[in-house]
């Protein structure tokens, strides 16, 4: 059960853009999070569940970036961004 | 009295620890659940007639076994089986804090909803009806606000009177979905059917539900080939009719289910969105303005810290110097008792010399649970992350590096937050090569001695830079050998700031603090007494050379020196008079020894003298004797005064006061001169040329004694033997046998330095030791001194404070032992390249 946590159709390529390219400001809708066990359980349980409402807060050039999810401010690790589709 | 418990339950920053300091206040137990590393709160308070404990569980989003803490949380509900579970929700964050009350109900655990920060949510303009809220969840519902203890006495009053009544209310049951159902029902028979560890302890349904979201610690304890089977059937039917996987929609269904109370109970008159801790966030996140308040703050910190703490510090310095004179004063003076040993050179010195930092400890603990409390610190490593990503570590790896500066010990257990295991197991390995305080007083000895000033700050500088050099290269080695994994993702809420409460703040401050303490009431102890046995044992019995016999012979020489004198005196040549006197003194000094000042015998000693003197100077040659010891007392009056005055204010060589200090001297000084030039003459040079070099000798004869009683001692035999082993390094025995000193604590290096080179009491300001340093080493080796220093075997409490966090042993010692390799191959590289290439004056 290694891959187990890759969300969306078992074929073709993952929908949406990656989180990580998303500009400050900007609000968008989280599609699929392609994550581990652990992560993804965590993510979820943070709320960061397919069709919640994202705001990208801060974005500096490199390093996390810091998203509002429902009344919280989560900071995302870059690398954790780009697995995370949104549209 | 009756009893009951209440297990508190809520997502980390839903202002659960608020709420259980206001409960229990300093009534709390900080301890480790049995076999993890994670961190059990309990405590007491009374409510009535009823006294209540309160275990504080981990903060978890979830009930659902991801990392430990929620194992941790989940086993404790399931198997200690609290009276109640109070779950903390913060109100302004209802949503995602009804994930985990929707799991607590599903567990069907006796509980009471707390709506935490109810103050926050009703300034957002957010209105929540806790009635409808009640009803639909199927729990009591009690608002409060938790840093104010408001509607603290209502929920302790529903959770006593619901562990009273003993209702335990049904399990809340979910509505999956017509997708998940099925499913569900189909696993839930086939665990039912089967022969399982978990079917008594659990619900079929709830344990359908766990392993249908594949909760790893479920699914280790329960699955057979069957319900494998059965699982893995159920999720591909999912992913094909829906396209998506169990726990995603396990989750979106409870997010549904929540969304469902909220849009009844939760009323939203106005959105606010740009908060205040927005906008400090543009400013401490910001790239260019963030870093600099960042250092702006660890600077702060670390100039509070050791500023402040001096006062105190001294304090208890002088408190342990009390201590120690006081137990010293139950043996007679001057006498030989092991067990007076024990207690003021191994116990109190021991001890004494850990516990002095507590001011310094307290303080950076203090400061930290402000920068905590208030939210900051997860800015800080959020600041952090980049830099340390690169070393492959997690921005909250940083803070435990940190508070390496400090001390390695709390350093150690500032790595609790980190929930990774490789991330924590790294940071704990190479937290001690962050050159922490203690460390120095050895770099404050040795680098004056060896470098010139233009180059001493320097020096020191590259001292720290080669730590963290090798702390970097040390957890990317680690991270990808020993610890190797992905870098777990960084993934972190940023809690909104607020104002941290002085009595929130304290109690974390003392938590940290009191495990200092108690180190140093247990480890430390127990190994000042092994250090001072070993540097004290075995006595040597026949010493290489007769010290009696070297102290009477100087004695002698000394006495016989006297009588050149004489002419100057107007004496006869074969005159003993004054040489008598001498003697006189000798004795008297020898026999006060044994006396306390207030102490009958100390006053006897001295009237035999005196009766002595006068019986002298009555007789034969008395009045060139008298004279004689006028002149002295003055002159010794004059320099003893001159030398109080400026111990006492201070001033610079060549200031004016020092001057004018010089000048009321000398003009008492020439004032005896006046009275008889002659015999003035006779008293200066029985000062310098006699008196001096004497008490010199005698001091060079105790001390070479002492050098002697330690290189027998265990200690110095242990120094001995590693000596060709530390060689190649440029060490010789006594460095050996400083080191071994190191091991305790770093800072008693310098001190048994200063026993080996038989100067006595040394610190790191001390001249005498810097002269013999001079004297025996180079540049180059001294170098290498400070290196091994810096690198090898943390102190005994860092290792013991490993062994705790890590819960291993083997760890423990794998850091001692790696880490002094490290220090060895390093010093060795530095020494041999630095010999053959001629530098430092190899």
């Amino acid at each position: 059960m290694k891959r187990e946590g890759i969300v969306g159709p078992p074929t073709g390529p993952p929908p949406g853009l990656p989180l990580a390219l998303v500009q400050a400001g900007q609000r968008v809708r989280l599609a699929a999070v392609e994550a581990g066990y652990g992560l993804q359980g965590r993510l979820l349980a943070m709320g960061f569940v397919p069709g919640i409402e994202l705001e990208v807060i801060h974005k500096p050039p490199t390093g996390p970036i810091l998203v509002r999810i429902g009344n919280s401010r989560v900071a995302l690790g870059r690398g954790m961004a780009l697995k995370m589709r949104v549209e | 009295m009756r009893k009951v418990t209440i297990a508190l339950a809520g997502n980390p920053n839903s202002g659960k620890s608020s709420i259980f300091n206001h409960l229990t206040g300093a009534r709390q137990h900080v301890g480790n659940y049995p076999g993890v590393t994670v961190e059990k709160k309990e405590g007491r308070c009374n409510h009535g007639e009823v006294e209540i404990q309160v275990v504080d569980l981990p903060g978890t989003y979830s009930l659902t076994a991801y990392s430990i803490d929620e194992i941790v949380a989940r086993n404790y509900l399931l198997e200690e089986k609290p009276d109640v579970v109070v779950n903390i929700a913060d109100a302004s964050n209802l949503e995602r804090n009804l994930y985990l009350t929707t799991q607590l109900r599903e567990l069907g655990v006796p509980m009471v909803l707390a709506l935490n920060m109810s103050d926050v949510t009703r300034a957002r303009g957010i209105e929540i009806d806790c009635e409808i809220l009640s009803r639909a969840l199927g729990v009591p519902v009690v608002s409060t606000i938790g840093h104010k203890g408001q509607g603290i006495g209502e929920l302790l009053d529903t959770a006593v009177s619901l562990a009273s009544n003993g209702h335990h209310p049904a399990p809340l049951k979910v509505e999956y979905g017509r997708d998940l159902e099925p499913e569900l029902a189909s696993i839930q028979q086939v665990v039912e059917q089967q022969e399982n560890p978990l079917t008594g302890k659990y619900a079929p349904r709830w344990l359908a539900v766990k392993l249908l979201e594949k909760d790893a610690d479920i699914r280790r304890q329960s699955v057979s080939p069957v319900v494998s089977a059965a699982l893995g059937q159920s999720a591909k039917k999912l992913a094909e009719r829906s396209g998506s996987s169990p726990e995603i929609m396990i989750a979106e269904a409870r997010y549904g289910f929540i969304a469902g109370i909220c849009q009844e109970a939760v009323r939203s008159s106005v959105e606010v969105r740009q908060q205040l801790s927005d906008r400090v966030d543009a400013v401490v996140l910001n790239r260019g303005l963030g870093l600099p308040v960042f250092l702006g703050l660890m600077y702060l910190v670390f100039h509070l810290t050791f500023t402040l703490g001096e006062p105190p510090m001294g304090w208890i310095e002088s408190a342990f110097q009390w201590a120690s004179t006081t137990l010293s004063g139950w043996w007679p003076r001057g006498s030989e008792s092991v067990l007076k040993s024990l207690l003021v050179d191994g116990i109190i010195g021991g001890v004494g010399a850990v516990v002095v930092f507590l001011p310094n400890i307290l303080l950076l603990f203090l400061a930290i649970a402000i920068l905590e409390d208030s939210g900051y610190m997860a800015r800080a490593a959020f600041l952090m992350d980049r830099l340390m990503h690169k070393i492959g570590l997690h921005g909250k790896s940083f803070i435990p590096m940190l508070l390496g500066f400090g001390c390695s010990v709390p350093a150690i257990m500032a790595t609790r937050t980190l929930e990774n295991r490789a991330d924590r197991l790294t940071t704990i390995m190479v937290t001690p090569l962050m050159s922490c305080g203690a460390r120095l007083p050895i770099y404050a000895l040795i680098i004056p001695v060896f470098f010139p000033v233009g180059l001493q700050g320097w020096m020191l500088w590259i001292i720290y830079l080669i730590g963290i050099a090798l702390a970097i290269g040390a957890a990317r080695v680690l991270r990808s050998t020993l610890f190797r994994g992905a870098t777990v993702p960084f993934v972190m809420e940023l809690p909104p700031y607020h104002l941290p409460t002085l009595k929130g703040v304290l109690i974390h401050m003392w938590e940290r603090g009191s495990l200092y303490l108690k180190k140093a009431g247990t480890i430390i102890l127990a190994l000042s007494v092994l250090l001072w046995a070993l540097t004290s044992y075995p006595k040597k019995e026949h010493y290489d050379q007769d010290y009696q016999a070297m102290t009477g012979q100087a004695r002698k020489d000394f006495l016989a020196k006297v009588k050149d004198l004489n002419p100057d005196l107007g004496l006869p040549g074969d005159s003993v008079v004054l040489a008598q006197a001498v003697q006189a003194e000798l004795a008297l000094a020898a026999e006060q020894e044994h006396y306390y000042e207030h102490e009958i015998g100390y006053a006897q000693a001295q009237e035999k003298y005196n009766d002595h003197l006068e019986k002298l100077k009555g007789g034969k040659h008395g009045a060139a004797l008298a004279i004689f010891m006028e002149i002295r007392e003055m002159v010794t009056r004059a320099h003893q005064e001159f030398d109080q005055a400026v111990e006492k204010a201070g001033p610079e060589k060549g200031s004016p006061a020092d001057a004018a200090l010089e000048k009321s001297r000398d003009a008492r000084l020439a004032e005896a001169e006046k009275l008889n030039p002659k015999v003035y003459g006779a008293v200066v040079k029985f000062r310098q040329d006699l008196e001096t070099p004497y008490t010199e000798q005698m001091t060079r004869i105790k001390r070479a004694q002492e050098a002697e009683d330690l290189s027998y001692s265990l200690a110095g035999r242990i120094g001995h033997a590693m000596e060709p082993l530390i060689k190649p390094l440029g060490f010789d025995w006594k460095i050996g046998t400083a080191l071994l000193g190191a091991f305790a604590a770093k800072e008693v290096f310098v001190a048994q330095l200063g026993i080996v080179y038989s100067v006595g009491k040394a610190d790191e300001g001390s001249e005498a030791l810097r002269d013999q340093l001079k004297y025996h080493y180079t540049p180059l080796q001294a170098f290498g001194i400070m290196l091994f220093c810096l690198i090898s075997a943390p102190c005994i409490a860092t290792i013991a404070v490993t062994r705790r966090e890590t819960g291993s042993t083997g760890w423990a010692l794998f850091q001692l032992g790696s880490l002094t390799l490290l220090a060895y191959l390093v010093t060795l590289m530095v020494y041999q390249v630095g010999r053959l290439a001629g530098i430092g004056g190899a």
